[in-house]
């Protein structure tokens, strides 16, 4: 069997795709096999794994941009505990249009970078940046007998709810030109401030534009969430808690995706 | 991208994905000339294996017209001496790049008789195919 696809997306900066894709990638691979990729130069998700912040330096040439450059993620895959590994990423990730181009690959160059790893691992988790990019539609462009999806992140804002349909097209082009399996597991409220007032209407109105899409878990903000990229899941005595809303989130997700599987 | 998508970008504009994929749709093409702008003849045959294609035969992509010359070359005795497989000397004739999809039954003999020549020899198959075609129509006069 080969890895299932989940890519975290949403062309608005800030609604919790490096935290969410993190989260999901770690709880994943308590039982099945995880490659986490980081598509994003600011190498947060990078960061929140590997407890890393001098990204540039530790990982010169060691990332994802070299592996889509070579064709071959198997040598920037790096073991973060079992069961959960990882091709980083850091800010020159930048220039990854820049080479695409010289290098004439196109925007399927992730799927055949990721080819020769695919039926090693149960899933493979994508953060991806806040843009319409190569960084982003790589991973939309890349495909899997195992099921390729989306998790599109909202935050519950205005300018949130504005970029959903624009990913929404994101989504449809990639499907279109490279990707035709490719499904919307889902949308993830997240960070909802429960006192805000809007959420309501906020809630009513995507459940109106886009029905059944809404993932019943809502992920809430919470302190020890946001203290996981300093604490770290090894030992963490608030670990419980700050999983708490991802944990039924996953359970929804795998479940959406394992009846669009493809059957055989 | 096909003619449809062509047509229907003129009608609706694209939005800002679509132009993004389209963008990718020029730089292959600005590659693939830089690849062969000494006139080299380019062998880009798409075959397409889709079932709901067979009645759409040869489509022809203007977006992927690069025009480097209007020399023609009558590939002709070449291409007979190489199907009845004798030794054939080649021309070297100036040529378009253009990209099309074929039915892939003609896609495999063409192949299997171009496996036969060298670099450029499957250009000059279809060609010749199209320009006896076209000679039969009326369409351009018996060279
Ligand atoms: N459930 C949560 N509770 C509290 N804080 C959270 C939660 N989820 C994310 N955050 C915090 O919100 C901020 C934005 O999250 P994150 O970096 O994951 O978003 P992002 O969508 O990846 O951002 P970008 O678009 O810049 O990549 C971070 O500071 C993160 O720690
Ligand atoms: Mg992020």
């Amino acid at each position: 069997m080969t890895a299932t696809i989940v890519t975290f997306g949403i062309s608005k900066g800030g609604c919790s795709k490096s935290t969410s894709s993190g989260i999901t990638s770690y709880l994943l691979s308590q039982e099945e096999r995880v490659l986490a990729i980081d598509m994003d130069g600011q190498g947060n998700l990078t960061s929140f794994l590997t407890g890393e912040y001098d990204i540039c330096n530790v990982f010169e040439e060691k990332t994802v941009l070299e592996a889509i450059i070579e064709g071959d993620a198997r040598p920037y895959i790096i073991r973060i505990q079992e069961n959960l590994d990882l091709i980083p990423s850091n800010d020159f990730l930048a220039t990854l249009p820049r080479h695409m181009y010289s290098k004439g690959l196109k925007l399927n160059a992730l799927q055949k970078t990721l080819e020769p790893v695919m039926k090693d691992y149960d899933w493979i988790i994508i953060d991806t940046p806040p843009s319409l990019s190569e960084q982003t539609i790589l991973p939309l462009s890349t495909y899997s007998e195992g099921g390729s999806h989306v998790v599109i992140m909202f935050d519950g804002s205005m300018f949130a709810y504005y970029a959903i349909p624009k990913f929404i097209e994101m989504v449809e082009g990639a499907k279109e030109r490279y990707n035709p399996n490719l499904n919307t597991a889902g949308i993830l409220f997240s960070l909802i401030d429960s006192r805000a007032k809007e959420n309501e209407v906020m809630l009513e109105s995507i459940e109106e534009d886009h029905p059944n899409l809404k993932f019943d878990t809502i992920i809430k903000r919470k302190a020890s969430t946001r203290r996981l990229p300093i604490a770290g899941f090894d030992g963490n005595p608030e670990l419980k808690n700050a999983l708490e809303y991802y944990i039924p989130f996953v359970k929804e997700l795998k479940e959406r995706v394992e009846q669009k599987q493809p059957q055989g | 991208m096909s003619n449809k998508n062509n047509l229907k970008d003129k009608i609706k504009k694209p939005n800002a994905p679509q132009a993004f994929f389209n963008s990718y749709d020029t730089k292959e093409n600005v590659n693939d000339s830089n690849n062969n702008n000494n006139n080299e003849t380019i062998d880009e045959i798409n075959v397409k294996d889709n079932n709901t294609n067979n009645n759409k035969n040869i489509e022809i992509n203007n977006n992927k017209t690069y025009v480097n010359d209007n020399d023609v070359v009558d590939d002709n005795d070449y291409l007979r001496e190489l199907a009845a497989g004798k030794k054939a000397i080649k021309k070297k004739p100036k040529k378009v790049f253009t990209s099309f999809y074929m039915d892939p039954d003609l896609a495999a003999e063409v192949d299997k008789i171009a496996a036969r020549g060298e670099k450029g020899d499957k250009s000059r198959l279809i060609n010749q195919g199209i320009r006896s075609l076209l000679e039969e129509y009326g369409v351009i006069n018996k060279s």
